[in-house]
């Protein structure tokens, strides 16, 4: 079972799921309990006269079940997992029955369906004019921000604290009408600094100084290089259809499943999965969106490692990327990463070299030590090299409480100058930090 | 001034006060500064301040800061398994603190400590339980608990001070519960331990630190008792109070046995030569007014009782019973029997219970129960058949259920009721789901397993409250069902 009982019950929709998903783990609520390498199956008496039949998907993570419930994974589906989790030995081995057959058929022709569907021709003629529509109002967009922006210098970033939360809205609307969303986002970015912190006036000019460039960038774009002028779009906004992205070649890897974030935006979900290659030694960032009760198409548990190829989005050293074909999920294994802060820190230099517009960029430290002094928290590796980690109280009590001061292995994502630790693990204790 | 705090100082004025000066900038940005001038102060801000804010990210370096290292020590004791790390998880998730308690309490006795990923979560129930349970935390925590718990403040009590040096620096709750462990191998050093730092204490700290010596209490301590009736504070005297009362042969004590003797008089005489019979001559003596200023209240509080007799009760509940057997010359058994068969004694029967409660006198419990009184103080004093057979009196009797099974925990080792009384009392609780719901996770250590089989006999007699009860059921059996799991794997 390469899945741990906390990593399960973190795939609950909620606290109250998870409650009674432990109480079915146990072996009396399940008339039939069954396995295969693919699957587990089980019957499981409710309310009802027939029992509910419950499926999990093992190499794909993924929950099937008869019940009326609207959350998912339900506690059936989470229940026949835990159980599984804790006393394999209660499951009888065997061939999957038609009606799991069935089940694991449909979820993989639905992405071949799904493959062909997307490698469907489109309309090029429709499509360039639309894009030359884009392209007006980008540019009409962009020229109004750069007027905003040096409006902003002009009279200087002092009074900044004291501007309403609407002072934003008026030109992120405008980014939003001119189509160009990333900048959309960073405008509405300035809104969301906390200006009671010291640190405003950095952040406020590091968005500042990027708007900028990727505006200014995009004056150029004709005279770009083809991978700049893509990361440039992708700055503004300019979204590569989830089609393009999957019809490219994929990369096949053990991907480490490292961390697992949730964001909410108004109605909307957004799931960031943090993925590192084994064998390619890259990094990949699976993005999953989601409203309400909406399920997502992967369950990705950090702590884990999945058998898939990935397909990523254009750009320079790209990390968005998308699940072509998952085979299995399998045990976590400790990736290599840097056990030198400073060659972390070159690569870190290297990559922003190239790519400019990265602000935080992920990396695995081997074998440092997380230290507090002064009642801030740093890494600190071999050599005595240090950097700062940008972490709360609580999380960092985590992670001294698994390492206890002692080398330990840690995932995070790094402005250069700080880390955020996302993930920590010692052997094969492995510990998420959302 | 950093490269970057210069770029926020003049973002911050504005490009229409502080202009952009190449020879503000490093020589390696220079020459493309340069470049820039002829545009607007405000593009050539902003190109300046995009390029060099870039140039300083592709150029970060680490910190050498010298940090000391702080390791956890090596673990003396052995981890717990990771199946009782699981049901850990699910007690401390689902908030089962009394649980929780039984599981730690399990731990320590296996030898056995938890592994360090739940540490913090431990923690936080060992905060809000700590008054509670003081000392199990510390128990299974191991090294890296103990080495943890510096990062937060909140944390210091499970490191109690065991030597002089920690005990100027430790915080209440750590002095506090080192003080209870000394009272019971040096009581003297723990008094004068309080006496050392009484005069820079507040009122609140002075009667905490005064409590422990309820821990212990003797002669010894009086003096220092009679010193604290000076205090300030109204609470701590009234402390200092009740404590001198808790010593048997104090002063006061003493005093008061003295107006006990002279009050009830024993007087003999044969009657036809034959039979002799014992006269109890029942008449306050006082001298003086004395005894009030030690919150002997002169004035009764019901017109039934007399003001004399109320004096009387009230010196009987402060004197220890065993003042009868030398004041009657005879047994605790003929006591009992003389104060519930002779008419000028049985009116102070309660008080006589409550001499009993107060010096925790186990042997009188057992005899007073046969005044038929209803008490749930006194089921605590009592053991093994006596008390059950007690506990199910009282519950016939309409007694708060909380008081009789709060008074039938036994912490120290908590074995299972017998199988009919929790029949009765879940029977009992039963009738009022509203009320005992929250017992429940209290007293499952307490439940035999086997009373789930019969957990669907018992329903409130009224109609609208089986819904809840029905809910309620379910909470039971996860509790025993836990409680069982932790059994089984300590």
């Amino acid at each position: 079972m390469s899945i741990k009982e906390d990593q399960i019950i973190a795939l609950a929709p909620d606290s109250s799921s998870a409650k009674s998903g432990k109480e079915l783990a146990v072996v009396s609520k399940w008339q039939l309990r069954c396995s295969s390498d693919k699957a587990l199956w089980g019957h499981c008496q409710g309310s009802g006269k027939l029992p509910y039949q419950t499926q999990v998907d093992l190499q794909n993570i993924a929950f099937k079940c008869s019940c009326p419930s609207r959350k998912f994974p339900c506690k059936h589906g989470l229940g026949l997992l835990l159980l599984y989790s804790r006393d394999p030995g209660a499951f009888t081995v065997t061939d999957e029955p038609d009606w799991v057959l069935d089940w694991l058929n449909k979820r993989n022709e639905k992405v071949t369906k799904k493959t062909d569907q997307e490698s469907k021709p489109v309309d090029a003629e429709a499509q360039a004019k639309r894009a030359e529509s884009r392209a007006k109002k980008v540019s009409g967009g962009i020229a109004d921000l750069q007027i905003w922006l040096r409006d902003l210098i002009r009279n200087g970033l002092i009074n900044l604290p004291e501007r309403a939360y609407e002072y934003w809205q008026t030109p992120a609307k405008r980014m939003v009408d001119a189509q160009a969303p990333g900048l959309a986002s960073m405008v509405k970015s300035l809104g969301n600094i906390n200006y009671f912190q010291e640190t405003w006036k950095a952040e406020v000019l590091n968005l500042l100084t990027k708007m900028y460039l990727v505006s200014e960038a995009y004056k150029h774009i004709d005279t770009l290089p083809d991978d700049l002028a893509q990361e440039v779009r992708n700055q503004i906004g300019f979204t590569q259809s989830k089609e393009e992205v999957i019809s490219q070649s994929g990369v096949s890897d053990t991907w480490v499943v490292l961390a697992r974030t949730l964001e909410e935006d108004e109605q909307l979900t957004v799931e960031r999965n943090w993925l590192f290659g084994l064998n390619t030694k890259r990094f990949a960032l699976v993005l999953q969106f989601f409203v309400n009760r909406q399920v997502p198409e992967f369950n990705l548990v950090p702590g884990t490692a999945i058998q898939a190829e990935l397909s990523f989005y254009k750009g320079i050293l790209p990390l968005r990327a998308l699940i072509k074909k998952q085979n299995n999920t399998g045990l976590f294994v400790s990736p290599e990463g840097f056990g030198s802060i400073e060659k972390a820190m070159e690569n870190f230099s290297a990559t922003v070299t190239q790519n400019p517009f990265y602000d935080l960029l992920p990396v695995i430290f081997n074998q440092v030590r997380f230290l507090s002094h002064e009642k801030l928290y740093f890494l600190v590796d071999m050599d005595g090299a240090s950097v700062k980690a940008r972490i709360s109280d609580a999380k960092a009590i985590r992670i001294l409480a698994i390492s206890g001061g002692k080398p330990c292995h840690i995932f995070a994502l790094t402005s250069g100058d700080a880390a955020e630790p996302l993930a920590v693990w010692t052997g094969n204790n492995f510990i998420s930090l959302p | 001034m950093s490269l970057k705090d210069q770029i926020i100082t003049a973002a911050l004025l504005g490009s229409a006060k502080k202009h952009v000066n190449p020879a503000d900038f490093p020589a390696a940005l220079r020459p493309s500064i340069e470049t820039l001038q002829g545009e607007d102060h405000e593009t050539i801000f902003l190109q300046a301040a995009s390029l060099s804010l870039n140039y300083l990210k592709a150029g970060v370096k680490p910190l050498n800061l010298r940090l000391t290292i702080n390791e956890a020590p090596a673990e003396e004791k052995p981890y717990c398994s990771g199946e009782a790390m699981i049901v850990l998880h699910d007690l401390l998730s689902g908030k089962y603190p009394n649980l929780t308690w039984f599981w730690c309490k399990r731990c320590r006795e296996a030898g056995q400590i938890v592994q360090p990923d739940l540490l913090p979560e431990l923690f936080e129930w060992g905060v809000a339980t700590k008054k509670q349970w003081p000392g199990l935390l510390s128990s299974v925590i191991g090294k890296r608990g103990q080495w943890l718990a510096q990062f937060s403040p909140d944390w210091q009590f499970v490191n109690i001070p065991e030597e002089e040096a920690e005990w100027e620096t430790a915080g209440l709750p750590q002095r506090i519960s080192f003080l209870k462990k000394l009272r019971l191998s040096n009581p003297q050093e723990a008094r004068e331990k309080i006496a050392s730092v009484w005069k820079e204490e507040n009122a609140a700290t002075r009667q905490e630190l005064l409590e422990t010596l309820s821990t212990g209490i003797h002669k010894d301590d009086e003096a220092f008792l009679f010193q604290t009736l000076n205090d300030k504070s109204l609470k701590v005297k009234e402390l200092a109070w009740q404590l001198l009362k808790l010593i048997p042969d104090s002063e006061i004590i003493l005093k008061y046995r003295q107006i006990l003797q002279d009050s009830f008089v024993v007087t003999s005489n044969k009657v036809l030569g034959l039979i002799r019979k014992t006269n109890i001559d029942v008449r306050l003596k006082l001298e003086g007014e004395e005894i009030f200023k030690t919150g002997i209240q002169n004035l009764s509080n019901d017109k039934r009782i007399s003001d004399e007799n109320y004096i009387l009760m009230q010196l009987i509940g402060e004197v220890p019973p065993a003042f009868w057997t030398s004041h009657f010359n005879t047994s605790p058994e003929e006591v009992v029997k003389m104060f519930a068969s002779r008419d000028e004694l049985k009116k102070f029967q309660p008080s006589l219970v409550q001499a009993v409660i107060k010096f925790s006198e186990k042997n009188w419990a057992k005899l007073v129960v046969s005044f038929g009184t209803n008490s749930v103080a006194l089921l605590s004093l009592m053991e093994g058949v006596d008390k059950i057979s007690y506990a199910e009196y009282l519950l016939k009797g309409n007694s708060n259920l909380n008081d009789i099974v709060n008074a039938l925990r036994n912490e120290e080792k908590p074995a299972e009721w017998n199988y009919n009384f929790s029949r009765q009392l879940i029977s009992a609780m039963a009738q009022d789901p509203y009320t005992y719901a929250n017992l429940f996770e209290s007293i499952a250590v307490y439940l035999p397993a086997a009373i789930v089989n019969d957990l669907d006999k018992f329903f409130p007699s009224e109609e609208w409250k089986r819904n809840y009860w029905q809910k309620t059921l379910g909470q039971i059996q996860e509790y025993i069902r836990l409680k069982e799991k932790i059994k089984a794997i300590f």
